[in-house]
């Protein structure tokens, strides 16, 4: 049993707004987002396609693409405010201290060198271990990541490996450095259900192995209920409702997130549940409640006034008429 | 029944013969050629600086396999010799502006401000004029010389490399391995080294092909109009420029060999980069 107590945060996100475009086309994807990861814990951040979960995450590595700018908030990671790092600190903190795993394994591999010596390269430069010691850490990091024969696999090019084995190599590249804060950006998308499984029950060992802490950002819901200790649901870019990951999901007060876990229920026999209606596409800042347009509750109050987040059974909701 | 062996012999050259098609194309073999003979020239030519006055502007013999100039030196010599100095000074200037070059272009793709913009105007404005023009203008003023040719002759390539390797990098930029890259704590020079130069090189490759190319012609025309290396060292242009006078009253021989060398030697590169081209964008 994990336990879900108080316990200090390891990065901890402020009000965090960003802007996208420029004079009329502006957008906002983030809006006023809080984000607590507790040490040694897993969180999650759910929510659909658009919804803001990415830049989150690329806000806390200071690697915003260059079309997005952060207009306000905080963002510290053990104490350092990686908003006014300096891009060299930034750097030195990036692999080091939080390592990123993305969506697409296969892409994010260096194309034309062995998986071994991608792994063992950072090993070199982060830890200073000599060549061969770096090889024999990649090699046990992809032994560790699930990698059966890592000796031999480690000589092999990316597009040799399938799906599932280079998101356990990319796993093993993230933990080259035994990072306090790993950030698993959509880790499972492109896999099929049982390596879906598979590899995040992996990174809740390694995790547990490690001492790490782990972001967990997907649309899955079924991940959420299954691996995370805290969740932040997020929809069009702001919070829906945010607490421990046994309440919110045992009892959601926010029609979002009970539409979240419905989508997750497949019943046999019948069409997959989806949410009616779509994530707009570019977000303006809210005015009302961003869910009111495709919400069964909304009435009037929900359009025009945005719900403020509100303490409610022992986690925070923006809806009002959550009680 | 004497015959087998002879076709299995022929099959296997002509088997031979097919993979090396595919594998260089003919570019490759001439300019491997061409090294070759220039390396060995001390044993297979004469002295390219020898002066034979008994025996100027002698038809091609046995003796003089190209015939011989108006100083009675022999022009087969003289070619071979000046492949030395030609390709020599064509890899170093291709060389030298790919140096420059490409981690320029790459940076300047990654950086992406001011710095790009800038870099962006500096090699338009060296583009503008007409390469040959530009090579002329800057020999004329900073005098001659071999290595200030060298210079010269990468500089006015440097803007090609900047121009190649950015465009081709652009797209790579926000690639997820670049971005897991960056995530990892690389930064930009490890991100150019080890991400990006790989991946572009077989552009880079086809270009350094051509890039050689031009340079040799560079420096043949800029000897030509006397600018460039001046005789009796051994240079292509030179040699067409001196012979130039006296193939119209029939000593054509002078000027053709070196000619068809620079003819044969660009149209090889050209090819090269061809094959590099096609072996790669498949």
């Amino acid at each position: 049993m994990r336990q879900a107590g108080p316990s200090e945060a390891l990065l901890s996100i402020r009000n965090l707004d960003i802007e996208i475009g420029y004079g009329a086309d502006k957008h906002y994807p983030v809006q006023d987002v809080d984000l607590t990861v507790p040490s040694r814990q897993v969180s999650g951040l759910v929510g659909e396609s658009g919804s803001g979960k990415s830049l989150t995450a690329l806000a806390v590595v200071g690697m915003l693409p260059q079309s997005a700018r952060q207009i306000s908030g905080t963002i510290e990671f053990a104490d350092i405010d990686i908003c006014h790092a300096e891009e060299s600190h930034l750097q030195r903190i990036r692999g080091r201290q939080i390592a990123l795993l993305f969506q697409n394994p296969r892409a994010s591999l260096h194309p034309l060198k062995k998986v071994g010596s991608q792994i063992a390269y950072l090993a070199m430069r982060h830890q200073h271990l000599s060549r061969a010691s770096a090889w024999n850490h990649a090699i046990d990091l992809m032994a560790a990541a699930g990698i059966s024969e890592p000796k031999a696999r480690a000589g092999d090019y990316p597009h040799q490996f399938s799906g599932g084995m280079a998101q356990r190599a990319a796993l093993a590249m993230a933990l080259a450095c035994s990072p306090e804060l790993l950030i698993a950006d959509e880790p499972t998308s492109g896999l099929d259900t049982t390596l879906r499984e598979q590899i995040v029950e992996l990174l809740a060992t390694q995790v547990r192995d490690r001492k790490m802490t782990v972001l967990l950002i997907t649309h899955d819901i079924g991940l959420i209920k299954h691996h995370t200790d805290t969740v932040t649901v997020l929809y069009a870019g702001r919070i829906m409702e945010a607490g421990a990951t046994r309440h919110v999901l045992s009892s959601p007060r926010n029609p979002y997130t009970r539409e979240l876990m419905r989508a997750d229920q497949q019943v046999d026999g019948t069409r997959m549940y989806a949410i009616p209606g779509n994530v707009p596409p570019v977000l303006p800042r809210w005015t009302g409640c961003p869910f009111s347009s495709r919400c069964d509750l909304a009435t009037d109050v929900c359009r025009e006034v945005l719900p403020p987040l509100r303490l409610i059974a022992g986690r925070e909701v923006a809806c009002h008429h959550a009680e | 029944m004497a015959t087998a062996p002879a076709t299995n012999s022929l099959r296997f050259l002509v088997a031979v013969g097919n993979r090396l098609r595919v594998r260089v194309g003919y570019g490759a073999i001439v300019i491997g050629i061409l090294i070759l003979l220039s390396a060995v020239a001390p044993l297979i030519s004469k002295d390219p600086l020898h002066i034979d006055s008994t025996a100027t502007l002698v038809p091609p013999s046995w003796a003089h396999p190209f015939g011989t100039d108006q100083n009675g030196m022999d022009i087969f010599a003289r070619v071979l010799y000046a492949a030395r100095l030609d390709l020599g000074e064509a890899l170093a200037a291709a060389t030298l502006a790919v140096l420059i070059g490409v981690p320029l272009g790459a940076l300047g793709a990654l950086a992406a401000g001011w710095g790009d913009q800038a870099l962006l105007r500096i090699t338009e404005s060296v583009q503008s004029f007409p390469t040959l023009l530009l090579a002329m203008g800057v020999v004329a003023a900073i005098g001659p010389g071999l290595g200030k040719l060298v210079l010269v002759i990468a500089a006015v390539n440097i803007p090609v490399y900047v121009r190649l390797t950015r465009s081709a990098v652009l797209p790579m930029r926000d690639m997820e391995f670049i971005q897991a890259a960056r995530c990892a704590g690389l930064g930009n020079i490890a991100i150019v080294t080890r991400h990006l130069i790989p991946n572009i090189a077989h552009l880079i490759a086809a270009q350094f092909s051509i890039n050689c190319a031009w340079a040799i012609q560079i420096l043949a025309a800029l000897s030509f109009i006397g600018l460039g290396v001046a005789l009796p060292t051994p240079e292509w242009g030179a040699m067409v420029r001196a012979g130039a006078d006296y193939t119209v009253y029939g000593q054509w021989w002078v000027a053709l060999f070196p000619g068809l060398a620079i003819v044969i030697t660009v149209l090889s590169l050209n090819e090269l980069a061809d094959s590099f081209r096609r072996h790669t964008s498949r």
